[in-house]
């Protein structure tokens, strides 16, 4: 790593004060991406600025109405650990559960999570990459086994085509979770809240940022809503070994029912796409109908549909078919024929 | 606190039980500060880059990747790292198992796994196989001793938790 300063922020004004002012700064809390991509040289900050000690930011609070509150500086460990977490949102707790190993869910912080950095090998290698400044997404036309099936328009090269490396994301789409995004000069009671999905953005030539955030921007608080009265959540994730890997594909799914009909259902996938990929047109279909099988077959082919496959990941549209099938399973009753 | 470095600044931590006083650039990692500035090198540098577990330490009693913290995130903290296992000559119980069940192949992986173990049965002395499984999921043996190192995690847990059973009357007077 080349030299670089540090700082152990006192407050979030000071962190964010510096961050946006200082060129070559970075926010810096758990480390256990920021770190790798400094290893590689595929970042090169010249200032850390540790925001890991701002107590204010790491809490579970809940929230008038039933949902509950997390600071972004909570660890993947806390939130695993907390009973709530599992009791009520066991999508949450199961996505936390699957990321990482033990060794870095101690250190890896929720905030940091959703802003870490895709695992596309173009980028954090020294191939071209629209991410490094360069003029086309190597990926796109090149080894893309694990990249996405939704959200690009085209492989010329002019979009990446990475996918979000996180599992909590998914999951916090599916229970519709919101961030609050902290800007700097602006007082608490201004900082807003946006839907999760809004919070990536996909990287182009002429905007080559993962997320929507600002220098200076810092995610400080995720709030998940309280579920319907009687939903069933799950999270399924399929790897490539059984343990410490990214999802080739992942789902989430939180359904509610109504007696034997699909009173609501929210289907969100990872490994697939820049930002969680909700399956709206799948969600829609199944609103008040009646579980059956022809329904779940609906729904998987739903789920799957607009995949554009880019060479070397088609496996990945069977295996999201399945994954799905699998979650509707977990989700409504197998007595019901499915 | 204000900015240090990026030339090398003094931070003070705990480890092993001693504290120590290092001057280390703030892009030194504990890993290397371990290793180099204080000759321990049971911690192994593998990967470096969180994804082996070679270099697993107790950091305020959690298992970390010490290649993905920076000694300078230290200062004031409590560092435990494989050569501070041993208590007035005797192994600890993950050690003690480890041997038993000749855990160790290569033998590369071995400080890791033992410190993810020790960090997990102080943490949860009734630790549960499913646990350990858990557990050792964040260190390779691509020498593929992991059916040892499991059934030696069984073990230390059975006695850390016999122990911890016969010390809770003293503590808590109830008794079991």
């Amino acid at each position: 790593m080349k030299p670089f300063a540090y700082t152990a922020a006192t407050s979030l004004d000071q962190a964010q004060e510096i961050l946006s002012e200082e060129w070559g700064s970075r926010l810096y809390a758990g480390g256990t991406d920021l770190l790798t991509l400094t290893k590689r040289g595929t970042v090169s900050p010249d200032h850390l600025v540790d925001i890991k000690g701002l107590a204010d930011f790491r809490y579970l609070r809940h929230l008038t109405g039933g949902g509950l509150a997390i600071g972004a500086l909570t660890t993947l460990a806390e939130l695993e650990a907390n009973r709530t977490v599992h009791r009520r949102f066991p999508a949450l707790a199961r996505s936390i559960a699957v990321t990482g190993t033990p060794q870095l869910r101690n250190r890896a912080t929720v905030g940091g999570n959703l802003c870490q950095q895709p695992r596309c090998w173009y980028y954090r290698g020294d191939f071209p990459c629209l991410l490094h400044g360069d003029e086309v997404c190597g990926a796109a036309k090149g080894e893309n086994a694990y990249h996405a099936l939704f959200g690009y328009e085209s492989a010329d090269g002019n979009r990446c085509v990475a996918v979000h490396p996180s599992d909590p994301a998914v999951a916090l789409s599916a229970l519709e979770a919101e961030v609050v995004v902290a800007v700097p000069g602006e007082a608490p009671v201004n900082w807003e809240a946006t839907p999760i999905d809004d919070l990536f953005q996909q990287p182009t030539k002429d905007f080559p940022g993962t997320t929507i955030l600002n220098p200076g921007d810092v995610v400080v608080e995720i709030r998940v809503p309280e579920q319907p009265k009687g939903s069933r959540q799950v999270y399924l994730k399929a790897m490539d070994r059984a343990a410490w890997a990214f999802a080739l594909v992942s789902v989430a799914a939180v359904a509610t029912l109504d007696g034997n009909r699909l009173a609501d259902l929210r289907l969100a996938l990872g490994g697939v796409a820049y930002k969680p990929w909700r399956a709206r047109h799948a969600e829609e279909i199944a609103r008040g109908h009646v579980v059956s099988p022809e329904l779940v077959d609906e729904i998987v082919e739903l789920a799957a549909e607009g995949a554009m496959p880019l060479g070397a990941n088609e496996y990945k549209v069977p295996l999201l078919k399945g994954l799905v099938r699998q979650a509707l399973r977990a989700v409504t009753d197998e007595s019901r024929g499915i | 606190m204000e900015r240090r470095g990026p030339g090398p600044v003094p931070v003070r931590m705990t480890v092993n039980g001693v504290t120590y006083e290092l001057t280390v650039p703030p892009r030194r990692t504990l890993l290397d500060a371990l290793r180099e500035d204080l000759g321990l090198t049971g911690a192994k540098r593998v990967c470096d880059e969180g994804t082996c577990g070679a270099c697993t330490v107790s950091l305020d009693g959690q298992a970390v990747y010490s290649c993905l913290v920076l000694a300078v995130e230290c200062e004031g903290r409590t560092v435990e790292t494989v050569e501070g296992l041993i208590r007035d000559g005797e192994l600890h119980p993950v050690q003690e198992a480890f041997i038993e069940h000749d855990a160790a192949q290569c033998g590369f992986c071995t400080p890791g796994q033992i410190m993810a173990l020790k960090a997990l049965l102080d943490q949860n002395p009734r630790a549960s196989l499913e646990d350990i499984r858990q557990t050792v999921a964040g260190n390779l043996c691509r020498c593929g001793a992991y059916p040892k190192i499991i059934a030696a995690g069984l073990t230390a847990a059975g006695v850390v938790a016999a122990r911890a059973a016969a010390k809770a009357p003293e503590d808590g007077g109830a008794g079991a």
